[in-house]
């Protein structure tokens, strides 16, 4: 016997077998939604601290994407990407010191990113945990944010904390190093609108 | 000592105290724009400058409380065997001083706004920004700033000059009325 004998009726069992499960997957297969917010719908700003006084800046290009599963936040991911050449502290000298070599280096590491491991809630608000890429420097970096429905939409607001030195930001001269004269902390504050 | 009001024949211990307080902090003031031209690395540019900013303020302070002192307490007047023409010159220097240290500090002040600097300055104190960060307005405020200066400098000489002149050539007080000499007989 030929086997294609056995498998010829075999086909539209399988089929309808195949169609049951589509029909059916709602239950039973998971859905994952990605949304999306950068530079035009949200801001990402870095504050720190030089010579005494605080200064504040944005970044003006970056895109944030944020995948979870049935619309559960803690089952996400989040994937951060950050031109570092965009940022503005409304400083032509500061902005300009922060694309040399010393600060970001944005000709070699023209990108800083995030990555989200693990994301818990703790009452209104999730903590992430994840890593920060800068200047090809990888440092555990946690996120904290509160989320809020907004329709199809997710209005997110958060913050982190970063220490400069970690990541080789403002080295090379012994008076940035010094961190009476650039603060090692530098805060992280965004408010983004993801969308699908 | 002078009384603390101007007479007819001498400047009083308060105009004396703004005009030589203004003279040592405008002295400073070049200095300090020398040394920050000078510095090496940026961290002693900003020091600098966060001390030149502060100083250029307390000039501001000085001459806008001069000015008002001098609205109520008049100088005393120009020799009368000043020409007409000398005297006009004479008072139009002095305007043209109280301007220039007046504009100083507040090109100074708009530079430092549009350049993004507002929020740094030396010790305890703290001015706000007078406009928002620009890159065209920090350069033209940087280049009035410079030319100011240098008017300043050019015009602040020529008032040496006449000072000088007076003492050593006309012989008369115009210098010394300036200076912290009790003169009994003129009063």
């Amino acid at each position: 016997m030929k086997s294609g004998a056995i498998a010829k009726p075999l086909v539209p069992a399988l089929m309808l077998v195949w169609l049951a499960a589509i029909a059916g997957s709602g239950p039973l297969v998971a859905a994952e939604n990605c949304y999306r917010a950068d530079h035009d719908s949200g801001s990402l700003e870095f504050s720190g601290v030089q010579e005494s006084s605080s200064f504040t800046g944005r970044f003006e290009s970056f895109v944030v994407e944020y995948c979870m599963t049935d619309g559960d936040p803690e089952t996400g991911t989040i994937d951060v990407r950050v031109e570092t050449g965009s940022a503005n502290t409304r400083n032509r000298d500061r902005d300009g010191a922060l694309r040399q070599e010393e600060f970001f280096y944005v000709d070699s590491y023209p990108e800083a990113r995030w990555t989200s491991s693990e994301i818990t809630r703790y009452g209104d608000e999730f903590q992430a945990e994840g890593v920060l890429e800068i200047r090809g420097i990888d440092r555990d970096t946690p996120v904290s944010f509160v989320l809020e429905a907004d329709g199809d939409d997710w209005k997110m607001t958060g913050g982190s904390k970063v220490r400069r030195l970690d990541f080789n930001v403002g080295t090379g001269d012994e008076d940035l190093e010094d961190t009476e004269f650039i603060r090692n902390e530098v805060e992280i504050a965004f408010e983004l609108r993801l969308a699908r | 000592m002078p009384p603390l009001r101007n007479t007819p024949a001498q400047y009083g211990l308060v105009s004396q105290f703004f005009h030589w307080a203004i003279v040592v902090l405008v002295l400073f003031q070049f200095t300090w724009a020398w040394r920050i031209d000078q510095a090496d690395g940026f961290r002693a540019q900003l020091e600098l400058t966060t001390q030149h900013k502060t100083v250029g303020m307390l000039v501001l302070g000085l001459v806008v409380l001069r000015l008002l002192w001098r609205v109520f307490n008049r100088p005393p007047p120009l020799p009368g065997n000043m020409k007409g023409w000398e005297q006009k010159l004479a008072g139009f220097t002095h305007w043209l001083l109280y301007g220039l240290i007046l504009a100083m500090p507040v090109s100074g002040w708009l530079y430092t706004s549009a350049a993004g600097y507002a929020d740094q300055w030396w010790g305890p104190v703290n001015f706000p920004a007078l406009i928002e960060p620009s890159d065209s307005l920090q350069d033209l405020f940087g280049a009035v700033h410079g030319w100011l200066a240098l008017t300043l400098g050019l015009v602040a000489l020529v008032h040496l000059l006449a000072a000088l002149r007076h003492h050593f050539l006309l012989g008369d007080d115009v210098l010394k009325r300036m200076l912290p000499i009790w003169k009994r007989n003129s009063q």
